[in-house]
């Protein structure tokens, strides 16, 4: 089977610095992925290795089956839309869409000039003279209508207001509809957006935490919550990431199977089993002081 | 358009404004030079009583442009060029086009500014030390001054873009270390510079049988082409600064 991206054992090493270890990922073609992880956990690492703009230390990257590096076929495969790095600063916002254009075999001026007016935009304006709010539609603009088979937005909208991100998200929920293609949206709006994904990468200092399917997750990740000595005596065995506990209540999130008769049970002993949001869970799983080791 | 072509154009768009503004800035400075000459300077000629001799030309300018405006357009295109989608290969061969036509471009403005230059001053009956200090000028010497502009100005964007290379192959740390060996071998040590020379004077000798204006034309067209050679497998393994 050939994956849109696959990574054997990558490392990277700046220096002394390991900023990935050991990443081992294969994203199928045409799915949405959510690339989470804290600052400095090696998410932008990870896409410029993928991108070719960074050598791995160790290990392998095949984009769609062949590799990136000075690789024009497998590179014009892919459209990276970073915060920063995009655009050039003194280049006309018109310009950059028209360079940009001629990289992508895809690329469809229609959905661009759909987009811009969608947006509002003003292509006279150099780049450096538009708002945070422009910046990230210029790229919103440039990652939509580049119709990569393999699209990487790497926090480009994180200058957009609540309205303007939302007509983000409808926007490339329609796309993936109209053109299915590999998306991966790396993030720290986790619950804006964690009904996009439909699997999630967890990085945690330059390894893979986690991955898997957002269906699984959902079913996996959970709290209960009821009198203290019931939860810990029901909860027991199971994979616990968090604890908290309220006078003679006790709350615990697990990250783990829960069969229907195992809920059952759990209701019928009087706790209650509440989903855990996703973000909940990327926090529990990224927060050094806590039990989330899965 | 080809990729490189796209690259090619990349380069334009991000040298246009320095490109303008430097223009810009050389035209202006040219009107100053007039307006002193011709109005503010007595008897209407602009020239000083005595002095009927004027100094201009601005190749030592184009030259400091093109070394800090190649600087700057290689060192912001290597990762917008990558983060596209591009390749390491057609950055270099981009970057080495592009720098030979602006090169050229640049060289043809400058011979074009020099006789118009030459001819006002001529019209006013001034002596001048310009580029055409010829009493005649004709095609061959208008042509070998093309020649002699491009290859100085692509020599220097040369070096300058293999420096590049260097930097993004490895590091301030070594290029610094390395200017401050450079530079202090010039300063402090007359006979480095001794030495210096003579290496270069034996490696013209070694090519051509002696030092002369084609000679050095020549040299400085090897110097280029050296850099470019040297400058692709530096790119080849360079990565972006995280």
């Amino acid at each position: 089977m050939t994956y849109a991206v696959e990574t054997r054992n990558l490392s990277k090493l700046f220096g002394k610095t390991k900023a990935l270890s050991e990443v081992s990922i294969a994203l199928q073609e045409n799915k949405i992925y959510g690339l989470l992880g804290r600052n400095g956990a090696g998410k932008s690492t990870l896409l410029k290795l993928l991108t070719g703009q960074l050598f791995p230390t160790t290990g392998d990257i095949k984009l769609f089956g062949e590799t990136p590096y000075e690789n024009a076929g497998a590179l014009s495969k892919v459209c990276i839309v970073r915060e920063t790095g995009t655009f050039l600063k003194d280049m006309k916002a018109r310009d950059a869409l028209k360079v940009t254009s001629s990289y992508y075999p895809n690329w469809d001026q229609g959905l661009a000039d759909r987009l811009v007016k969608a947006f509002k935009l003003d292509l006279k304006k150099n780049y450096k003279s538009l708002s945070l709010g422009m910046k990230s539609q210029l790229g919103i603009i440039v990652g939509l209508a580049s119709r990569a088979p393999l699209t990487i937005f790497d926090e480009p909208y994180i200058g957009l207001d609540a309205p303007g991100r939302q007509l983000f998200y409808d926007l490339l929920l329609e796309e993936y509809g109209e053109k299915p293609r590999t998306f991966i949206l790396s993030t720290h709006l986790i619950d804006e957006v964690a009904n996009l994904f439909e699997e999630v990468i967890i990085l945690e200092q330059g390894s893979v935490k986690l991955i898997e399917e957002t269906d699984k997750i959902k079913e996996r990740a959970f709290f209960v919550s009821g009198p203290q000595g019931e939860v810990e005596r029901r909860v027991r065995g199971k994979q616990v990431i968090y604890r908290d506990t309220l006078g003679k209540t006790a709350v615990a999130g697990v990250y783990d199977q829960l069969t229907p008769e195992e809920r059952s049970v759990l209701e019928t002993a009087g706790l209650e089993v509440s989903p855990m949001p996703l973000q909940k869970l990327f926090i529990y799983l990224t927060d050094e002081r806590g039990e989330g080791d899965v | 358009m080809s990729r490189v072509g796209q690259g090619i154009k990349v380069q334009y768009l991000i040298m246009k404004p320095g490109f303008i503004v430097f223009w810009g800035v050389i035209l202006a400075i040219m009107a100053f030079q007039y307006l002193i000459f011709f109005y503010f300077t007595p008897q209407g000629t602009g020239v000083t009583p005595g002095v009927k001799s004027v100094v201009g030309g601005h190749l030592l300018a184009v030259v400091i442009f093109m070394g800090v405006a190649t600087g700057i357009q290689c060192w912001e295109a290597f990762p917008y060029y990558l983060n596209l989608g591009g390749t390491r290969r057609e950055f270099w061969l981009g970057c080495t086009v592009f720098n030979f036509l602006l090169s050229l471009v640049m060289a043809a403005i400058l011979v074009g500014l020099s006789l118009i230059e030459r001819a006002v001053f001529v019209f006013f009956g001034l002596e001048h030390s310009f580029m055409f200090r010829a009493e005649t000028i004709d095609a061959l010497i208008v042509l070998s001054t093309l020649v002699v502009n491009f290859v100085v100005i692509a020599a220097v964007a040369a070096g300058v873009f293999l420096l590049v290379s260097v930097l993004y192959r490895f590091s301030w740390k070594l290029l610094l270390v390395l200017g401050a060996a450079f530079l202090s071998g010039i300063m402090l040590f007359p006979a480095f510079n001794d030495w210096l020379f003579k290496v270069v004077e034996y490696v013209m000798l070694a090519v051509f049988d002696e030092i002369n204006q084609e000679t050095v034309m020549g040299g400085l067209a090897v110097f280029s082409a050296v850099c470019y050679l040297l400058a692709y497998p530096l790119l080849r393994g360079s990565q972006v600064k995280n």
